[in-house]
């Protein structure tokens, strides 16, 4: 109201006064809400989390004197972190390349299952027969631990590296599959309509309809398969020995450095941290921005 | 040329039991013919358009258009869904663009976008041709929607409530556009259509078949609404209103019907 603007604060009646916009002094504090509110806040929040993380595991390491407490922890990270991407003879490597080794045998397994996933899980979803046929096997399956398979695995393969990947893409599979075709057998019954009527070839159905229709649980199937292969990469490469994460791990509790195990942690998780955001930004890119109509 | 439906009927299937939707329906439309469906839910007029489309076949009986049968989707017949259902990632125009690209494959390409941009530009949307449905009003997705239609230049029309889930002014624009295309625009000669509302049903219509669920007819009568056209509301308002308020007495001693109806409401997948 241009009354508002010419007028003396003073000279307004209360009500006018909130009708007229924005009361000054901005707008009140949302009843209900914690005062501490925004980024600051998660922050602020984030670091209360971290702290009794590290309060009680300092706790743990006075009580039990062979566990390495946050301080050593800290040095031992500076140690690996001041010469990461050392290639000496053996398993002298740096903590960049044995996680590259990881990352490389997590990416060729994920590619793997996700070459072979998405077709299939398309074709589950769009063909009830073949739903019918595939889903006990896969409901039987799914529930047996991808690590079950590394002695097949390695006996087909004679190569441990590559039994892993074969591991990490059994692992990645599932939950591609099943997202997939959940996601395929869910269009709508009018979209159907629409390919029936206006006669679309399976082409123009694949590309119009079920693809575009499916993108999201794709994505979201993606993600977890991402999620469960860094989870597996680990206890896979403490079988298979090598170069990586998880095998360093192993390699550093034989040596009875465990500083360097709780390391190894910390980067584990930060690294599927990254990998968890990159797909979940990936989720929002692809999400439908309205309902379908 | 002629549609034909003779001795149709379907069934569907019930938790404990068969509904039979349609009971032995015989219908005869001449081109040149508007005819709308009515009834309440459940008495099988979309299932009896879902037919015609080809989208499903009938238990029994037979249709024909031009004594040719119908088994399947075809070009000749297109279709306008209550819900617009246009593609959600494609364009209004690449909408359009597609249905007709699939529905005529032989078709030369410059014709197809010649087609596509005439029927985009006779509902006023040529414009927004660009938009995403999502950037798109109800109103501009049903335009769209009828466009491509259109613009797969079928013989029959089908169109399942097109404008129920509009408001009541653009309801009114796009029933007088629809007449419009079909009567000038278009090669279209026969327009079959499902309504809910009486009102529309014979401001549109040659003929309104009033349909009825169990245990009466199938098809309850067939009116004439021999009005000339371009109609006007105006005009012909006493007209209208005395077949408005016939319909609404056929329609109104439904009894159980309303409720078993309600329950029964079927749309074919």
């Amino acid at each position: 109201m241009s009354l508002a603007v010419t007028l003396p604060e003073a000279l307004i009646e209360p009500e006018r006064r909130s009708a007229g916009g924005a009361p000054p002094g901005g707008p009140p504090a949302l009843p209900g809400r914690h005062p501490l509110r925004g980024a600051a806040a998660s922050v602020a929040l984030a670091a209360v989390g971290f702290a009794a993380l590290v309060g009680v595991w300092a706790l743990i390491s006075w009580r039990t004197p062979s566990i390495p407490g946050p301080s050593a922890t800290l040095t031992e990270m500076r140690e690996l972190l001041r010469d990461p991407l050392r290639d000496g003879a053996g398993n002298d490597k740096g903590i960049f390349i044995q996680l590259r080794g990881s990352l490389g045998r997590v990416f060729k397994g994920f590619l793997l299952a996700t070459a072979v996933g998405i077709p299939f899980g398309l074709v589950l979803g769009a063909s009830r027969l073949a739903w019918q046929a595939a889903n006990p096997v896969i409901q039987l399956l799914r529930p047996v631990s991808p690590l079950a398979w590394f002695p097949i695995w390695l006996t087909m393969f004679q190569d441990a590296p590559q039994a892993a990947v074969w591991t990490i893409f059994l692992t990645a599979l599932w939950p591609t599959v099943i997202n997939t075709a959940a996601g395929a057998a869910s269009v709508p019954v009018d979209q159907r309509n629409v390919a029936a009527v206006f006669r679309f070839g399976r082409f123009a159905y694949l590309r119009h309809i079920l693809l575009p229709h499916s993108l999201p649980s794709i994505v979201t199937g993606l993600r977890l398969s991402m999620g469960i292969a860094w989870l597996v990469i680990v206890a896979t490469e403490m079988l298979a020995g090598g170069v990586g994460i998880g095998f360093f791990v192993w390699d550093s509790y034989n040596a009875l450095n465990l500083a360097k195990v709780i390391c190894a942690i910390g980067i584990i998780g930060v690294v599927g941290l990254v990998l968890d955001m990159v797909f979940l930004r990936l989720g929002r890119l692809v999400s439908p921005s309205e309902v379908h109509r | 040329m002629t549609l034909a439906l003779q001795g149709v009927w379907k069934a569907f299937a019930l938790k404990h039991d068969v509904q039979q939707v349609l009971r032995g329906v015989d219908l005869t439309v001449q081109a040149g013919t508007f005819v709308s469906l009515t009834g309440h839910s459940g008495c099988g007029k979309s299932t009896l358009v879902n037919l015609v489309g080809g989208l499903s076949r009938p238990d029994a009986g037979t249709i024909t258009l031009d004594g040719a049968p119908v088994v399947g989707p075809g070009p000749d017949r297109a279709m306008v869904f209550q819900n617009y259902s246009l593609l959600p990632r494609l364009s209004l125009v690449r909408n359009v663009r597609a249905a007709v690209g699939s529905a005529r494959p032989q078709q030369a390409k410059g014709r197809s976008d010649e087609v596509t941009e005439r029927y985009l530009s006779a509902v006023g949307l040529w414009e927004a041709r660009d938009r995403k449905p999502h950037q798109a009003s109800g109103g501009m997705l049903q335009r769209t929607a009828v466009a491509r239609a259109f613009a797969v230049e079928p013989r029959v029309l089908l169109l399942d409530e097109p404008f129920a889930a509009l408001d009541a002014f653009t309801r009114a624009r796009l029933q007088a556009q629809l007449v419009d295309l079909w009567r000038s625009e278009s090669d279209t000669e026969i327009v079959l259509m499902v309504t809910h509302g009486i009102d529309e049903a014979v401001f549109l219509s040659d003929r309104v078949v009033v349909m009825g669920a169990a245990p009466r007819p199938s098809i309850v009568e067939i009116l004439e609404v021999s009005i000339p056209r371009p109609r006007d509301r105006v005009t012909h308002a006493r007209v209208l209103e005395g077949a408005q308020a016939h319909l609404h007495s056929l329609l109104g001693d439904g009894k159980a019907d309303d409720v078993r109806g309600q329950a029964g409401a079927g749309r074919v997948a």
